[in-house]
């Protein structure tokens, strides 16, 4: 797959997040991912797993060799954020901070708060 | 049947490229899941379990089809996940007679109630009855061969449980073309159900095929 044939999505934006503060395995990475967004992403193994797919395939994660808790099961497989990855979050997350900057200077965002203050 | 056994067969329906990597990740993953559910308690908390695992199959499902598709193409993706190879196909182009004549003689059926095709063909000499019984018997019959002959030459047949969810899904090819060898066998031997196909095939074939023997005996 080409790499340029990923797409950001929400889900894969969370777990590039969760990754990028340390190496997870799967459980791991859906119990954080649900709990950094305040539940409004929720995962599935079949959907967390195809994420997973898509980004070693882009090479932006990959599998880690060393297993932060040694008394885990030896099965679980960890992940790791790469280089790669980690360019690719920064810039997504860039990019996004800039549209939220816009939104705040134009003052659309919180419209919703300042209105229920009314 | 407990609920690891469940999900082991449910996610059979993925591509098995996929499969090999992830099969054990995504066990791994179910049972700490399933576990958790568990501990909660409740026919409740299982229902919604369940609900989110299947909700979770709906949405990747298609998402990895189409994955291996624009990976792969739809030819490899049939031949190696559904065992679909070249007897398969062969064996298909040989059933296509049969559901052909069959297919036509429904349509008369409801429009003429009468049997066209088969009752034309059969009665227009004295031969032609059991020649069209024989042809319309012996492709499925053959067709079958090959789709059998298709499942013993594939190397998950030996090494997987045939009638296991893994079993079925790598020889669906050949599997599907042994069911309609064995439906089409039903369909003429229930044929009272089935009037149209039952009597213009085995009433008129077998019948011609005794009035040929007891002909021949009497000569």
């Amino acid at each position: 797959m080409k790499t340029n044939e990923l797409q950001i999505t929400a889900p894969v934006l969370y777990i590039l997040l969760t990754l990028a503060i340390k190496d997870r395995h799967g459980y791991e990475i859906m119990k954080e991912v649900e709990a950094s967004s305040g539940g409004k992403v929720t995962l599935g193994p079949g959907t967390l797993y195809g994420s997973i797919k898509r980004l070693l395939l882009a090479g932006y994660i990959k599998e880690s060799k060393l297993k932060p808790d040694a008394n885990d099961d030896s099965r679980r497989i960890y992940y790791h954020l790469t280089k790669k990855g980690r360019q690719m979050l920064g810039g997504e997350l860039t990019r996004l901070s800039r549209i939220i900057e816009v939104a705040r200077n134009e003052s659309i965002l919180g419209t919703e708060m300042r209105l229920g203050y009314l | 049947m407990s609920a690891n056994k469940i999900y082991n067969n449910l996610i059979e329906l993925y591509p098995s490229k996929y499969l090999r990597h992830f099969r054990s990740s995504q066990l791994q993953l179910f049972t700490d899941l399933y576990l958790e559910e568990l501990d909660r308690g409740g026919t409740f908390w299982l229902a919604r379990f369940w609900r989110r695992i299947l909700k979770d199959l709906f949405i990747s499902l298609p998402s990895e089809y189409h994955d291996e598709l624009r990976r792969d193409g739809p030819q490899k993706i049939l031949k190696n996940q559904f065992g679909v190879d070249g007897f398969v196909l062969a064996a298909l182009i040989l059933l296509i007679p049969f559901f052909l004549m069959t297919g036509f003689d429904l349509i008369f059926r409801a429009i003429l109630h009468n049997a066209a095709v088969t009752n034309a063909l059969y009665s227009s000499g004295y031969w032609t009855g059991p020649v069209i019984f024989t042809i319309a018997m012996g492709l499925p019959a053959l067709a079958a061969l090959l789709g059998l002959y298709s499942i013993s030459r594939r190397e998950e047949a030996t090494k997987i449980r045939l009638l296991s969810a893994r079993g079925i899904k790598s020889n669906l090819g050949g599997l599907a073309v042994v069911a309609v060898f064995f439906g089409i066998l039903v369909l003429l031997v229930g044929h009272d159900y089935f009037p149209c196909v039952g009597h213009s095939l085995l009433n008129q074939g077998l019948g011609n095929f005794f009035n040929i023997l007891r002909d021949c005996r009497s000569a």
